[in-house]
Parts: structure tokens; C-alpha cells; sequence
């Protein structure tokens, strides 16, 4: 089960939103990261079947989007920005979007979801005196109550408090693992590391890179890795450490040393042999670039 | 002993039957502080009281030596203010509005334009202040709201979610700028949810939960756990057994033990093991709790 | 040891003195005049403000013509043409378009853009807030009424028949009178305009709306006050617009028209004291609810 996208290119009279994007999601959580402008908007539109490419094709499950419209059933999006109608209840919002999507029991139906966004206690209220993040949280209710087996959500922990967020993070990761394709649109990266490794990531309307994101960081081979060492003499492991095979640089800085290698794996192990050899106690090693938001700025870097 | 910037006391909020502050007392010292609660729990309420925009229904709050109820005004002569959402006219310039705010803080028309220039350089923005604020991008806006706050020379400015909407490069942008404003000596209160942000710019944190005051102090103050982690290149087993024979208590998950640690000496212990059994370490160091989760466990839910 | 410097160009705080209020309110006036003007705005904002200002000028400047014609003012009148009330009345049309449209524009945006937040921030009140902006109508309204009556007066004073300075001083009542006349209409239309200002965003919405209260609704009034039942006289009293002109006809003491409250059969005090409520009312009104908005 999968959403994918074929050789996809979309303008906008002379703005080109999309050049030419080959990508496959498979089920289970993939983030969609880029700078602003860089199309992810516009994909996520355009393999939700709201809009259509100007080049290339669109398969979610299979179909077209636009041509099968009863796949809609089976997909839902939660977009940043839209405007719900003020006067409608939580409840009767996703209500409403359960008996479009065709639910035997919308009631019901709509219960559990907002039981899962945890809006409950807030479902007989109006939307119009909504936050932010009881909006949002609304709408992904709304995306969950016709069981989509792809889900696609932009922004979607946008005004959420600290707690919701944890909780929506939790949710997306479960949905994921029960085999869904949930593919999520965000900005915080440290969020989205927690929800998945694998990434696709988009710079200027064209893909810079798919996969998950150790594999990208090791075929980064032009950028060697950062490793920092927290140590009670670090000019001596310093010096210690310019033996090693690999390491191509030793940074001083107060009690910690950043050392820069091509070959993680060998310094992996020296670490440990050198500092029992020279008796110098290690207090922490921590790489310095593995992290999504670094690999990410690397990839952004590189692509510009 | 320095002066500290805010001091409330017993400071309660009640408007009809909600109350949005209950008897909150804390004080908070000059740097960069970080306010952090879930939705509703009183942060706004917070914020606009140390604006003076809001009347107290008990207690007192002094800002920058100023009484918040008595003063109002004065307060926010010294005080800065970042909104969070748009607040910016779409048919004015840059320049052309942020020496407008700086002629209503008091600032002489002359001196206005002088320091709407540089502030608008500092965060950033060159030749694009000379166009109309319509025409900007989120990143560019968050920009300006953050040159209006400060363009009247605050000694403290509040800032409401200044990571919003930006990019992970913009966010990474403003983080640095915030850290920034703190080196030159401007007290920041920084309001956000996502907890990431105020761990890496902040000293101190302040947190509410449905009204009250949970904690208010330096960020380090929290507890840093008695473990240690340790994430191992390869086969964990060897390194796990010796540890264990040495009389440790060691968890396993995949390629990471957990290990209790009761003093220093246990990172001798784990490096000399290491090093015998030829074990690569990636990663190590004592466990932190990290801010969310510190969050999530006062805020009465279980953290991740 | 050697000469050269280096300077930190990093920040440099701001030490310097901070105006009080008087200030504030002044940036904020002068801010106000100058989006109802465009100026520092875009070019197209211009155009609607500076062509009725130009029109008003214009009317002005036919009528000199015409007193050129006919050798000097007294003779111009004595032709039956127009003269200062006259040319309130032609052009009060204009200066109503002209305030519709850009008095809308010193409310509605700031709250639609969000840009209030920013506002009360700033060491203010409401009431400073809302003072500089009725400076600043004051200020334009004045202009629109004044500007084009000094042009005329000007214009007749270089024609008449006794010398420039001359006419001037022995005129001076017709100052008196278009101010007071002016006055009038500023007020009533200024304590309107605040109230559909502060609750409609969209200035073309907020301008229709006034003139449709002013003028439709004002005439709807007054047809009721025509009706026979009991009490039906007090309907013209919100015949606002009227109100004002029917001062300004017992200011210069002409009569260029009926209106529905001399027609009900009110004197003109009563509509003096109108407007004055209105004034008053609407400010309270307005000062109200941005109390609860800040």
C-alpha cells in the first residue's frame, strides 16, 4: 500500500512548484522536510488528489485519485491552514466529515476519534472559539474518523501545547506501526526524528533526497563526522587522539575537544583504548552532526 | 546580589468564573528565561500581566522596578513585546513601521529612523526594509516583529512562540539571534511549546500548569538522572556482561545500555570494559532528563 | 602602538531619552494622516484621497472664476450666484466621500492585520490610542472643510471691489460661520463614522455602511416623521445628516433647503445639542470597546 508520485511537475503560471518528482511513500511514517517554498504544500496536495499535476502521474493504493474518487475514502489530509466553519461544534465538524466519508456509525465514529486527539471534553463547543491546537487537533479527528489507510498531515502539531504534542507524536507513531502510510509535513525537526527515521526531503520543487537518515548521513562521504569528547584532560586525549587512524582534526574547547573523522567506526573503538592507555577519564562522547536538523542543513547546503 | 527583573507575588487572575492565575509567586532573574505551560494554564495571562494590560484581581507584580498595576505605562516603556501570529500592516515598509513603533515608545522621530535601521539589520534584513510588509515572507515577518520589539532599547522583551512558522534553517536563525539579544545584555522571557527551542536558549525556565506556578528556576537545576547510557557500535553483549560481572546494574535495548551509576567511576569502568573487549562507543553520557519530559511529569501525565 | 581601530558594530543599546505620551499620541496622529493621505504608502492609495481633495479645490476655483466673471463677490451675489454657503453645500458631498472612505482606514486595519497587539504594547493607553486617531480625522476633516472655503474666500477677497485686506476684515464673520458650520458636520459625521469604524473591518464595508446610515437611513427616518400617529416628529431627529446642515443654514442665516427636523418642527438648537450627543455617544461608545479589545 503506498502513495506515490511519478515524474511530477506542477506550475503555477511561470512559478514552477514542482519539477519533476519521483517519490514512493511506503506504509509506516516518513517525514517530508524542506525550506519553505519547496513544494511539500503542493505534493501533498497533489498525491491527495486535490490538485492536479501538470506533468506525471499520481498513484495512491493503486489508483489515480482523480479518476477513482472512491479512493478518498482511504486517504485523508490534514492541510496548515484552513478555515473551519465557526459555528459548527468539534463534534458535528467530524461528524460531518465521517458521513462524507461514507462511516456506518458517524456518531460513533466520530467519538473515538476525538477521543484519540483527546477533544472530548471539548467536542460540544464551537470551532469558532477554538485555539490553535484544539483547530488542529480537530482536523486530524476529522482525518481519522474514516480509518484512512494514508494519511497525510502539514503542520499538524501547529499550536499544540507540549502535552499534545507528545501525545500526537505517540498517535502518528502507532498509527504508523498498525501499517498506515502517514506522511508528515514539519518544520520541528527534532519532533519528526522522534516520529521516524526515513525522510524525504525537498529543496526548490525538486527532491534533494530520500532514505532514512543514518543511511544519508553515511553517504555524506565528503563530510566528515564530528564527534565530541568530554574529558578531564582534553589537551592530552587531544594530542592522543591525532594517532588515530582517520581522524583528520582535533577543535580544543574548555573541557570538551570535538574531533573530526572519516571513519567513525575505528574511532568508535580507539576512544576507549586511548583513554585507558593515557589514564585520562571520559565523561561523555556525543556525535555532533548525526542529528536529523543536521543532516538536513547539510542536505539543504549542499543542494543550493 | 542582582536585581531581578520580575517579581510576583501571590499574583492571582480571576475573570468571571475562570481563573487564570492562582496566587503565582516567583521571581526571575536577568538572561534568558523561558515560559513554558500547556494551553490555557495562564502563560497569555502571564505575559499580558507583565504588560500591564491586565489588572491583577490579587497580589502584585514588578517588572524592571516598576509596579505592573500602579505603572502600567511606564512598564511598557521599558518592556518589549514580540506577538505571536500576524501583526504587521500590510501597506507600510519595514523601516517605515518599525521607526513608527519606536516614535510611539517615545524614541525622538530622528533617533526612530536611526534605530529602526540598525535593528532591522541586526536580525537580518537589508535592502528588503525598504519594502512593504505585504509582500514579506513568514521568516521575514517574524523578523520584523522581533525589530519592533526591541527597537526602543527594552532592557526586557517577551516573545510569544518566535519560532513560528520559520523553516528549520529560520528557527535555527532566530535560536541564535535570541541568544544573541541575551550576550548584549537584554533580558528575554521566551514563550513556546516546543520545549527543544527553550532547553537549547534559555537559563532559567518558568512553568505553569492550569494556573499555578509548577517551577521557576535555572534550567540545570533539574535533576540529571542517575544513569548513564551508552550506545555501542556492534555486539553490546560482551560489553553488557562485563559490566554486569564488575557489579553494575546494566539495562539492554538493541545497541544501547542503561546503566545505574552511583558515582564518577563508573565511566572508568565503562571505558576500561570497553577497551578489553574492543567495543566501539558511539555515544555516551549520563542520562538527561530533558525538559519535556521534566514537563510531562509535573504536568501530571507520564513522560516518553 | 599603532593608530588603528577596529569598531564593534554589533548592537548598541539605546540610551536615549524616551518622549512621554505627548509623543506617542503624536506619532500615532501623524501616522493616521498619512495612511488616509498614502503618503509612504503605495502609489494607488493615493489616488482616491488627493483626486476628491483636488475637486473640492476645483469647486472652489470654478466659483473665483466665476466671480472673476462677474467683477467681484458682492456683484457675483447680487446675480444670484453662489457664495460660502452655497459652496459648503456643493462640495459637503465630496468632503462626506472623502471621510467615508479614509476614516474606515484609521480603525478597521489595525485590528483586522492584528497590528493592535502591537499598539498596546507600546507605553499608551486606549485612550491616547483612540485621541490620536480622532486628531487625526480632526485634522483631515478640517482640511477638506476649511481648505477649499479659504481658497473661495482668497480668491473673493483678491476680486472685491474694496481691496484684498479690506474684504478680508470686513469679512471676518465668514470665518466664524463656516467653522462653526464645518464644526457641525465633523461631529456628527466623526461620532458615526467611529462607531461603524470600530466594529466593521473592511474599510469599503465600514464606508457603505455609514453612508447608508447617514443618508438612507437618515431619510428613512425622516419619512416617518412625516407619518400622522403621535411622536412621530422625533423619527427626523435621527435624520443626522440633516441636523447638521440645518445649523449651518441658521449659522449664515440662509435658508437653502428643507429639512426633516425644521420640518417636524424642532429650532435648530435642538439640533446643535444632537449632534453634540452624538459627538459624545459615539466616542464613550467606541473608547468602550476597545477598552475590552486591548
Amino acid at each position: 500500500m503506498t502513495a506515490q508520485a511519478v515524474g511530477v511537475s506542477k506550475w503555477f503560471g511561470q512559478k514552477v512548484a514542482l519539477s519533476d518528482v519521483t517519490v514512493d511513500f511506503a506504509p509506516g511514517v516518513t517525514g517530508l522536510l524542506g525550506p519553505n517554498g519547496a513544494g511539500k504544500t503542493t505534493l501533498l496536495r497533489v498525491l491527495t488528489g486535490l490538485q492536479v499535476p501538470s506533468q506525471g502521474e499520481v498513484k495512491v493504493l493503486g489508483v489515480d485519485p482523480r479518476r477513482d474518487r472512491s479512493v478518498y475514502a482511504r486517504i485523508a489530509l490534514v492541510p496548515e491552514d484552513e478555515a473551519v466553519y465557526p459555528d459548527l461544534t468539534g463534534r458535528q465538524f467530524v461528524e460531518l466529515r465521517a458521513s462524507l466519508g461514507r462511516c456506518p456509525d458517524p456518531h460513533g465514529a466520530a467519538g473515538r476519534a476525538l477521543e484519540i486527539v483527546g477533544l472530548t471534553g471539548a467536542a460540544d463547543r464551537a470551532l469558532g472559539g477554538f485555539s490553535k491546537g484544539m483547530r488542529q487537533r480537530a482536523k486530524v479527528a476529522a482525518a481519522l474518523v474514516t480509518d484512512p489507510q494514508v494519511l497525510v498531515l502539514d503542520e499538524p502539531l501547529n499550536g499544540a501545547d507540549p502535552l499534545q504534542r507528545a501525545q500526537l507524536i505517540d498517535l502518528f507513531v502507532r498509527l504508523g506501526s498498525e501499517g498506515r502510510t502517514v506522511i508528515v509535513s514539519s518544520h520541528v525537526l527534532v519532533e519528526v526524528e522522534r516520529m521516524t527515521h526515513r525522510v524525504v526531503a525537498m529543496v526548490d520543487g525538486r527532491l534533494a533526497a530520500i532514505g532514512r537518515i543514518d543511511d544519508l548521513r553515511a553517504a555524506m562521504t565528503d563530510k566528515p563526522r564530528q564527534v565530541r569528547v568530554t574529558a578531564d584532560h582534553p589537551r592530552a586525549l587531544a594530542s592522543a587522539l591525532i594517532g588515530v587512524e582517520g581522524v583528520e582534526g582535533v577543535q580544543l574547547g574548555g573541557d570538551t575537544i570535538d574531533v573530526t573523522t572519516t571513519d567513525p567506526a575505528t574511532l568508535a573503538r580507539s576512544l576507549p583504548a586511548v583513554a585507558r592507555a593515557s589514564g585520562i577519564r571520559i565523561r561523555a562522547i556525543s556525535p555532533a552532526d548525526e542529528s536529523m536538523e543536521q543532516v538536513f542543513r547539510y542536505l539543504v547546503e549542499s543542494s543550493t | 546580589m542582582t536585581e531581578q527583573i520580575v517579581s510576583v507575588d501571590a499574583l492571582t487572575h480571576r475573570f468571571g468564573d475562570v481563573v487564570a492565575l492562582r496566587a503565582v509567586t516567583l521571581e526571575i532573574a536577568p538572561g534568558v528565561t523561558g515560559l513554558v505551560g500547556a494551553n490555557g494554564a495562564g502563560k497569555t495571562t502571564l505575559l499580558r500581566s507583565l504588560l500591564g494590560l491586565v489588572h491583577a484581581t490579587e497580589g502584585s507584580i514588578r517588572v524592571m522596578g516598576h509596579d505592573a498595576s500602579t505603572d502600567p505605562i511606564a512598564v511598557r516603556a521599558v518592556v518589549g513585546y514580540m506577538p505571536e501570529g500576524a501583526c504587521l500592516p500590510k501597506d507600510q515598509t519595514a523601516a517605515d513601521f518599525v521607526g513608527f513603533t519606536a516614535e510611539m515608545a517615545g524614541v525622538p522621530p530622528k533617533d526612530a529612523r536611526r534605530r529602526a535601521s540598525e535593528t532591522l539589520f541586526l536580525v537580518g534584513l537589508e535592502e528588503e526594509r525598504f519594502r512593504y510588509l505585504g509582500d514579506f515572507s513568514t521568516g521575514m515577518q517574524q523578523r520584523v516583529k522581533l525589530a519592533q520589539s526591541i527597537v526602543h532599547g527594552p532592557k526586557l522583551v517577551l516573545l510569544d512562540e518566535p519560532a513560528s512558522g520559520l523553516d528549520p534553517a529560520g528557527r535555527e536563525q532566530m535560536l541564535a539571534l535570541i541568544r544573541r539579544l541575551g550576550g548584549f545584555g537584554i533580558n528575554v522571557i521566551v514563550s513556546s511549546h516546543v520545549l527543544s527551542d527553550i532547553e537549547e536558549t534559555c537559563q532559567s525556565v518558568v512553568m505553569l500548569d492550569a494556573g499555578r506556578l509548577i517551577r521557576s528556576g535555572p534550567m540545570d537545576e533539574r535533576g540529571t538522572s542517575k544513569a548513564v547510557t551508552v550506545e555501542v557500535v556492534g555486539d553490546p553483549a560482551p560489553l553488557a556482561a562485563m559490566l554486569t560481572g564488575s557489579g553494575l546494574e546494566v539495562a539492554a535495548v538493541g545497541p544501547v545500555l542503561t546503566i545505574e551509576a552511583v558515582d564518577d567511576a563508573v565511566f572508568d569502568l565503562i571505558i576500561d570494559a570497553a577497551a578489553s573487549t574492543g567495543t566501539g562507543i558511539f555515544r555516551m553520557g549520563r542520562a538527561v532528563i530533558t525538559l519535556e519530559q521534566e514537563f510531562l511529569l509535573q504536568a501530571g501525565r507520564p513522560g516518553t | 602602538m599603532t593608530d588603528a581601530v577596529i569598531y564593534d558594530r554589533g548592537y548598541r543599546a539605546y540610551d536615549g531619552e524616551l518622549l512621554g505620551r505627548r509623543a506617542t499620541r503624536g506619532a500615532i496622529a501623524k501616522d493616521g494622516i498619512r495612511r488616509i493621505l498614502g503618503i509612504r504608502r503605495k502609489a494607488r492609495r493615493k489616488v482616491l484621497p488627493w483626486a476628491l481633495l483636488s475637486i473640492g479645490l476645483l469647486m472652489a476655483a470654478v466659483l473665483v472664476g466665476q466671480l472673476f466673471i462677474f467683477g467681484s463677490l458682492a456683484g457675483a451675489v447680487a446675480e444670484g450666484l453662489p457664495s460660502y454657503a452655497e459652496l459648503f453645500d456643493l462640495y459637503s458631498r465630496i468632503a462626506l466621500l472623502f471621510l467615508a472612505i479614509t476614516i474606515p482606514e484609521l480603525l478597521g486595519p489595525d485590528r483586522a492585520q492584528g497590528v493592535t497587539s502591537v499598539y498596546f504594547s507600546r507605553p499608551m493607553s486606549v485612550a491616547d490610542y483612540l485621541g490620536a486617531k480622532a486628531t487625526a480625522y480632526l485634522v483631515m476633516a478640517a482640511s477638506i472643510y476649511l481648505v477649499p472655503q479659504l481658497a473661495f474666500h482668497l480668491g473673493a477677497a483678491a476680486l472685491a471691489d474694496e481691496g484684498f485686506l479690506a474684504h478680508l476684515t470686513g469679512n471676518l464673520d465668514v470665518l466664524w460661520r463656516v467653522g462653526a458650520s464645518a464644526l457641525g458636520f465633523i461631529l456628527i459625521h466623526g461620532g458615526v463614522l467611529a462607531i461603524v469604524g470600530a466594529y466593521v473591518d473592511r474599510t469599503s464595508f465600514a464606508a457603505a455602511t455609514f453612508l447608508g446610515v447617514l443618508l438612507a437611513g437618515g431619510n428613512l427616518a425622516g419619512v416617518i416623521s412625516q407619518a400622522p400617529f403621535t411622536g412621530a416628529r422625533y423619527a427626523s431627529l435621527l435624520a443626522l445628516d440633516d441636523h447638521a446642515r440645518y445649523v449651518r443654514d441658521w449659522i449664515f442665516d440662509r435658508d437653502l433647503g428643507a429639512y426633516w427636523p425644521e420640518r417636524a418642527g424642532f429650532d435648530p438648537w435642538v439640533s446643535v445639542v444632537v449632534i453634540g450627543f452624538v459627538a459624545v455617544a459615539g466616542s464613550a461608545w467606541v473608547y468602550r470597546r476597545y477598552r475590552r479589545l486591548a
